[in-house]
């Protein structure tokens, strides 16, 4: 199947929606607007021939018009009931259409995404996509990170554990610079000398927390000193990092 | 003609919507046996036995970590994993008061930490970690990191990855 076919059938669908509605209200009018030219003609002709007063036919053929109007103003309005309704539901399938043709579009550009992502990249976009991506889920995680509100009790308490934790061994090589936890989420700011020693917490850090906040995420930043800053999220359990 | 208009447009919408509908979601499992992890320390090799039943166990006196590849098949999946289940086993009475505790990385073709998940197991035989990570890199990598105190396993690996 290609990618013209959903647009025509969509197309078609909306076309003949939108021209069926119109069709059936364009009748009803044309019968509706029949039968009152035949009226005001009959009319005409009886007050034209013989208008009599005190004639009792007359009186009676005058109120069985007037009733046929109402007839007619009432069938009028029941027509126009329909034509709105018609006008409404057409409209709610042109919006629901409009929604398919656009998920349709949404679609074929992810299909596009996918099949550019399933060639061979060069070091250099492989290098450039990675970066982009990074500087995307850092800002998702910050993001994340300020709308998880406050609980005072957990945050004291788990400040109090990470502090604890940096005093582990394995930890003695980082440095932490600054610790923040809200409901459910904690953020560590910590420096290391070097690469190799930023590797190394990344190894020991989620063993480390494994009860209380068993999922991480880290982004890490070369300074020009040589030292290596990690900004870490951590969640609860129970709890996602975006 | 209005039933008529309403089964044709019924029709139509029918089929777009047929011919478009997403299909269920759809899942790749592999599996692989624990033989597959590695010391982390290349020079630990002896204290490790690798045997196909046993996966990689840990026979010396002290707490020693081992690495496991995990096979990506979706490289453009950017939702991390479904499920990393671990089976390991501990010796409650070699293992002291030290758990298991197995972590599944999630990382960036650099190397950094895109997500990890971290669970321990304090009890006596066989168990089965659940893992799971919920953010993944494009052509990124999982790894799974388990530490095991003595005569600790880690017999089988598998990996539930969205499709």
């Amino acid at each position: 199947m290609t990618s013209a076919h959903p647009w025509l059938i969509a197309a078609c669908a909306l076309n003949i929606g939108a021209l069926s509605s119109t069709a059936y209200v364009a009748l009803q009018y044309t019968d509706v607007n029949a039968r009152m030219a035949a009226l005001a003609q009959s009319g005409d002709a009886a007050g034209a021939s013989s208008v009599k007063p005190g004639d009792e036919r007359n009186v009676v053929e005058v109120s069985s018009l007037l009733q046929e109007l109402d007839l007619l103003k009432t069938e009028m309005r029941a027509a126009q009931r329909k034509f709105d309704d018609w006008a409404t539901k057409a409209k709610q399938q042109q919006s629901a259409l409009e929604e398919a043709l656009r998920t349709i579009q949404l679609k074929a550009e992810a299909r596009n995404t996918v099949a550019s992502q399933d060639r061979i990249l060069t070091a250099d976009e492989l290098e450039y996509q990675a970066r982009r991506q990074t500087e995307e889920y850092a800002a998702k995680a910050r993001d994340h990170f300020q709308a998880d509100p406050i609980d005072l009790k957990w945050s004291s308490q788990m400040t109090g554990i990470i502090e604890e934790k940096f005093n582990n061994p394995e930890l003695k090589q980082a440095t932490l610079l600054d610790t923040e936890c809200r409901a459910t989420l904690c953020r560590l700011s910590v420096e290391h000398t070097n690469a190799q020693r930023q590797a190394d917490f990344e190894n020991q850090l989620p063993m480390l927390f494994a009860a209380e906040l068993p999922h991480t995420t880290m982004f890490q930043e070369e300074l020009a000193n040589g030292s290596v800053r990690t900004t870490v999220y951590l969640a609860r359990e129970g709890h996602n990092l975006r | 003609m209005q039933k008529t208009t309403h089964l044709l447009c019924a029709s139509l919408i029918a089929s777009v919507s047929s011919v478009f509908s997403t299909p269920s979601l759809a899942v790749d499992i592999i599996t692989v046996p624990g033989s597959i992890c590695e010391p982390e320390i290349g020079a630990q090799q002896a204290f490790f036995n690798n045997t196909v039943t046993n996966g990689i166990q840990n026979i010396s006196a002290a707490t020693r970590s081992v690495t496991c590849p995990l096979v990506r098949d979706n490289h453009n999946n950017l939702n991390g994993t479904d499920s990393v289940l671990v089976v390991v086993f501990r010796d409650g009475v070699a293992a002291g008061n030290t758990p298991v505790t197995c972590t599944l990385y999630s990382k960036s073709v650099s190397g950094g930490t895109v997500a990890s998940n971290t669970k321990q197991f304090l009890g006596a035989g066989a168990t089965t970690l659940a893992l799971d990570v919920n953010l993944s890199a494009l052509n990124g990598y999982y790894a799974l990191r388990c530490t095991l105190p003595p005569q600790a396993r880690v017999i089988d690996i598998v990996i539930n990855e969205p499709l």
